[in-house]
């Protein structure tokens, strides 16, 4: 039994190669069949478009390696994008207002996923597919379908359109993100509770690890986190729509388990699935520079989680 | 080894006997050349310590396992079979200790499952039920058909397992602790159900820890002891002590005698850290217990008596409910085991895969985890001191390991749990509760484990130990107590306690 | 193993009205509540016309949720229906485009489709021990994917006419066939999972996979012949879909697996498999179909609808625990 463990998890850690291998031979792949491909402006393109899935899937790494799953941070997005729109139009026409108001609800509504599915005990694919439906609800209700434009112009320069020491501000909230993810995740006391919480809750419980919490502050931050790419997505659209970020949550999973993480919690890597975004990322930029069908694209994106899920496994 | 099992042996032909049956998993041989016979009508008892290879065997007859070598026949024919329905054709029925029945079905729903009576695919309900209902009032069963097996009493659970067991052509029942969770008067319901069975022929094998059970219900015992027969008896020719000294072996070979860590002088206890009074809850009825710095206190009893709980309840994963519960003279209640850690309780649990470690885990990460707030330092992990602390902790316990980043999956049993040991190291607990400490652990682990104990005693921790091995208990600690559904029977100071053998004799009278 | 560490506190308050409100008579009067107060808010809500209104709207949800709950209570999920009832309903309007317009063609072609993915989903499942709701949220996007590219993402229209009369438009008897279709599949069930043989099969898998397995029961194939079924049954709702609107299109169904998968927990299946029945995943349907009626009816902004049934998602989930 030992000795097929190791083998397995031999496999595994040559899988991280093979990511990164993956993610190399598709550059190379697609820089031959597209001249565009490797220009500096289709590079920022790729980085812009994988903002949004980089910093959600930061905060679903969080809610997988603890051992759950969150399956409303596209309609999460679309709220938190909504209320920041609405409170600086109602209350005042300033960034600071929409960007709480915007990571707020991001936070309220991922603390009330972990509220629920730590207190009930229910699985958290379930809660958050009811939440998925609450949230959406209330966005459309709110703005009767249709978008809330946002003028304010210091929020589009912070979140969606200025440039910082040369780099657009989606890279550089992506990259924030992924440096405070990495830190807390492997560098923090709380980093190493929510391994132990997803990596067996009773021998954390046991050791007293505040399993509970920890949970419900991954999930909490997966929303909150939602929430900023909410404000990225609403500023460089100039409105927050209602309907932006269906099936989000597919990429978002997609990447952090294409990264590596266990699907049963514990293991798993904010650079695996920065790894794991880019890699989704760029297939989707190439796909589309080489001509591809978009619904070959969908097809694809779902042969990925198959591909991630089967290589997964513990 | 045969020669002991042929010479007790009856005229008649055997309805089942193994010979030479042999098992191994990886390196280990769990079974090596065991033989057993059964006659029709017989009950005859199964013993062995934890480890000897009594469900090892249990599962090659039931055709869970596949056995590496030797023969069984049936009724004087060989019999090969690999899988459980053809351990069923064979007509052997196993009653496994982890309840096999589906809680949501009724008991004639389960009764007759994977072999309703049909008609072109559709379960004749009607049937089903009344020939589930005549099954149960022939063989004296009492219970409903229709009742649904998650409502009933854990003891009429068991009763269902054993009749779901006999439904059919059976000759060879296998109970496996049948009463390790049963109250007194729900073992006389099973009891009866065996001696009703026995009276149809039906030949039973019984595995136990309780001598006690083996004098009342078996004709014959056979021991097993490290994957080998021991010994076949009699019952009526032998005693407790008899069977005693087959199952641990000559001189308890399994075990160091003693520890290399002095006793301290009796007549110096400290100062009394741990006072439960009367404490009530689902499992604990009304149980008192007192312990002091520095002494190693054993808890000893059956399994399912509450040894456990009583541990689980000092570090507040049960509520201690009525009654009172003292730390250092004050009266406190524990919410959960963070409260009973802040208060310098450690737990080394039973199941250490389950409870203790996180298997895919480093060895830092798991013995981090107890003391992350200690190793944390404005939110952030100092590293270096949680590397220094597992280092340490492999060094002072020589776990052996290639290095401190490697899983703990791939250590020896023993080392695995040095890694539960090291995680409560630093700072040494005052108050240490272990459970079942050396089960699965290599003999010279336990050597080295058993001097942590007393050196943690020696060091003014108060320790208390449940443990199945009486041996270890005798040898360990400054004082036993005797559990027995949920309370403390009695309790003998170790000048009271002469021997293993003696101990084994005082929890058996403890039983009543 | 001598404990279950899950310290059993004594019963709280939330315990008791759980149990009371898991006694199944719960839904029964919430069914009942709702189709009052909707009696009472609007006039039209009592009419035969539109009880065969709410049949009709209810039929996809009701067939797909009898496979559903096959599934559920074996243990496992199955969130792959919406984008399967597409590709089914498409694959069926091509195979008729190409093949003659004739109804049987497309019958056998969406219900070989919807069984053909099924089954890969149980496969891949079983086979690979991978948590079903994460292999079908894969199968999910590749049905939907395959439906938009073998269409162009156009709607392929169906001419002929019996299709339209045997699966969408036509009468029984007076009842309106997607009604007659959603009886033949509710019965279907009935019989499967609590009359035959195999239906015990299924409960003990769900149940306790341990002891199915103990008694000689192969849990592998149980599951995926339920996930097969649940396929197949997505096929036949692509065929009353699709017979109904004259056209097969690509984005239908889309999100439809959570009424579906709401609709058994709230009739009282078990999330953790081995408990529900056909009957109560039917009232469940019903109760979120009437719901929507109603909600229409007085006037409710169809957002409000959408968060409702998230609602409906958490009460139900909540009750379904154990």
């Amino acid at each position: 039994m030992d000795g097929i463990a190791t083998t397995l998890r031999a496999r595994a850690f040559s899988a991280e190669g093979l990511l990164v291998g993956a993610l190399v031979a598709l550059v190379v792949f697609f820089s031959i069949a597209s001249p565009v491909f490797l220009t500096l402006g289709n590079l920022e393109n790729i980085g812009r478009q994988t903002a949004l899935v980089s910093i959600i899937a930061v905060g679903m790494t969080f809610v997988i390696v603890s051992g759950e799953f969150d399956l409303s941070v596209g309609s999460t997005l679309a709220l938190a994008g909504v209320i920041s729109a609405i409170a600086m139009k109602e209350i005042a026409q300033y960034a600071a207002i929409g960007a709480l108001a915007g990571l707020a609800t991001g936070a309220a509504v991922g603390l009330l996923n972990g509220i629920l599915t730590t207190r009930l005990r229910i699985p958290s694919f379930l809660i958050t597919l009811g939440s998925l439906s609450i949230a959406r609800g209330i966005v459309m209700l709110i703005t009767d379908t249709r978008p809330v434009v946002i003028t304010n112009r210091s929020y589009f320069a912070i979140f969606g359109e200025g440039h910082f020491l040369g780099v657009p501000t989606p890279i550089v909230w992506t990259v924030v993100v992924i440096l405070g993810g990495i830190i807390a995740l492997h560098f923090t006391g709380f980093g190493r509770a929510v391994y132990a919480a997803g990596g067996n809750p009773t021998a954390a419980r046991y050791s007293g690890i505040p399993v509970i919490r920890v949970k419900v502050i991954s999930l909490t931050l997966a929303g909150f986190l939602a929430g900023l790419a909410g404000l990225v997505l609403s500023a460089r659209a100039h409105a927050a729509r209602p309907d932006v970020g269906a099936g989000l949550e597919l990429d978002a999973i997609t990447a952090v388990i294409l990264g590596g993480a266990a699907l049963s919690g514990g293991r798993g890597t904010v650079i695996g699935t920065l790894i794991g975004s880019l890699i989704i990322g760029i297939l989707g930029n190439g796909l589309v520079l080489i001509g591809v069908d978009p619904s070959i694209q969908i097809i694809v994106k779902g042969l990925i989680i198959w591909l991630s899920v089967s290589m997964s496994r513990g | 080894m045969n020669a002991s099992a042929a010479a007790v042996g009856s005229p008649e032909p055997p309805i089942v006997s193994f010979r030479g049956i042999s098992k191994s998993f990886g390196a280990v041989r769990a079974l090596r050349d065991v033989s057993f016979e059964l006659q029709a009508g017989e009950v005859h008892a199964l013993l062995g310590q934890n480890g000897a290879g009594k469900s090892t065997l249990i599962k090659i007859l039931a055709g869970v396992l596949a056995r590496d070598g030797g023969t069984i026949s049936v009724d004087g024919r060989d019999v090969d079979y690999r899988t459980p329905s053809g351990a069923r054709s064979a007509g052997i029925s196993v009653v496994y200790q982890e309840l096999s029945l589906v809680p949501s079905m009724t008991v004639a729903d389960n009764l007759f499952l994977n072999r309703e009576p049909r008609r072109f695919g559709i379960a004749r309900r009607g049937e089903i039920h009344q020939s589930a209902k005549r099954f149960l009032d022939e063989h004296g069963f009492h219970l409903d058909p229709k009742a649904i097996v998650g409502d009933l009493p854990f003891a009429y659970r068991q009763l269902t397992e054993i009749a779901k067991a006999l439904l059919g052509d059976v000759r060879i029942l296998v109970l496996d602790e049948p009463t390790s969770s049963l109250s007194g008067g729900e073992e006389a319901i099973l009891f009866k159900a065996v001696e009703e069975v026995t009276r149809r022929g039906v030949g039973v094998i019984y595995v136990t820890h309780r001598l006690g059970e083996v004098f009342r219900l078996a004709q014959r015992v056979t021991v097993l002891r490290d994957g080998q027969n021991a010994a076949t008896f009699l019952t009526k020719d032998s005693s407790i002590a008899s069977l005693v000294s087959a199952i641990l072996g000559p001189a308890a070979s399994a075990r160091p005698a003693q520890t290399t860590v002095p006793r301290p002088v009796a007549g110096e206890p400290g100062p009394a850290v741990v006072q439960l009074t009367d404490v009530r809850n689902d499992r604990l009825k009304g149980l008192s217990l007192s312990l002091r710095a520095g002494e190693v206190v054993g808890l000893a009893g059956m399994i399912g008596s509450g040894r456990t709980e009583i541990l689980e309840t000092v570090f507040g994963l049960r509520r201690a409910g009525s009654g009172e519960y003292r730390l250092r003279g004050k009266p406190v209640v524990l919410g959960s085991s963070i409260d009973a850690i802040r208060h310098g309780i450690a737990l080394v649990p039973e199941d250490r895969h389950l409870q203790g470690l996180v298997l895919d885990h480093s060895i830092e990460r798991n013995i981090a985890m107890p003391r992350l707030k200690q190793l944390t330092h404005f939110g952030i992990l100092n590293r270096d001191a949680s590397s220094r602390r597992a280092r340490d902790a492999v060094d002072d316990l020589s776990i052996k390991t290639p290095g401190i980043r490697v899983p703990v999956r791939g250590l020896s049993g023993g080392n695995q749990q040095k890694v539960v040991f090291g995680k409560w190291r630093d700072p040494t607990p005052a108050i240490l509760l272990l459970d079942e400490p050396t089960v699965g652990v290599d003999v010279g682990a336990r050597g080295q484990i058993y001097d942590l104990i007393r050196r943690a005693a020696s060091q003014g921790s108060a320790v208390l130990v449940v443990s199945s091995d009486l041996g270890e208990l005798a040898m360990l600690c400054d004082r036993v107590a005797i559990v027995v559904d949920g309370q403390i029977r009695s309790e003998f100071e170790r000048a009271a306690i002469e021997s293993e053998e003696h101990l084994h004799q005082l929890v058996q009278e403890a039983q009543g | 193993m001598t404990s279950d560490v899950a310290a059993g506190p004594p019963r709280s308050a939330a315990d008791v009205l759980r149990s009371t409100l898991l006694s199944g008579r719960m839904l029964y009067v919430a069914f009942v509540a709702l189709i009052v107060i909707f009696a009472i808010a609007s006039p039209v809500f009592l009419t035969t016309e539109n009880f065969a209104n709410v049949g009709r709207q209810t039929a996809l949800v009701s067939i797909m949720a009898v496979g559903m709950t096959l599934v559920i209570i074996s243990g496992e999920f199955d969130l792959s229906v919406g984008s399967v009832m597409a590709l089914a309903g498409v694959a069926a309007a091509l195979a008729m485009q190409g093949l003659g317009d004739v109804w049987i063609v497309g019958a056998v072609v969406a219900i070989a489709t919807g069984a053909a993915v099924g089954l890969v989903n149980g496969l891949l499942t079983t086979l690979l021990s991978i948590p079903s709701f994460l292999i079908t949220l894969g199968s999910l996007s590749i049905a939907r994917g395959l439906a938009l590219l073998v269409t162009g993402t156009r709607p392929i229209n169906i001419v002929d006419e019996s299709y339209y009369r045997i699966f969408g438009e036509g009468y029984v008897l007076g009842v309106p066939v997607p009604i007659v279709w959603t009886i033949v599949v509710a019965l279907a069930g009935i019989v499967l999972l609590h009359f035959s043989t195999f239906g015990r099969k299924i409960y003990a898998t769900g149940g306790n996979a341990t002891a199915a397995r103990y008694t000689g029961i192969n849990t592998r194939r149980v599951k995926t012949i339920c996930l097969v079924i649940a396929g197949t049954l997505a096929g036949l709702a692509a065929l009353v879909l699709t017979a109904r609107s004259h056209a097969a299109r690509p984005d239908a169904g889309a999100g439809i697996e959570l009424d579906v998968i709401a609709a058994v927990i709230l009739g009282g299946a078990a999330l953790s498999g081995g408990r529900g029945t056909v009957i109560g995943a039917l009232i469940g349907s019903l109760m979120i179909g009437i719901l929507n009626n109603g909600l229409n009816l007085v006037g409710v902004d169809p957002s409000l609808q959408l968060a409702v049934k998230g609602l409906i998602i958490w009460f139900a989930v909540a009750l379904g625990k154990r």
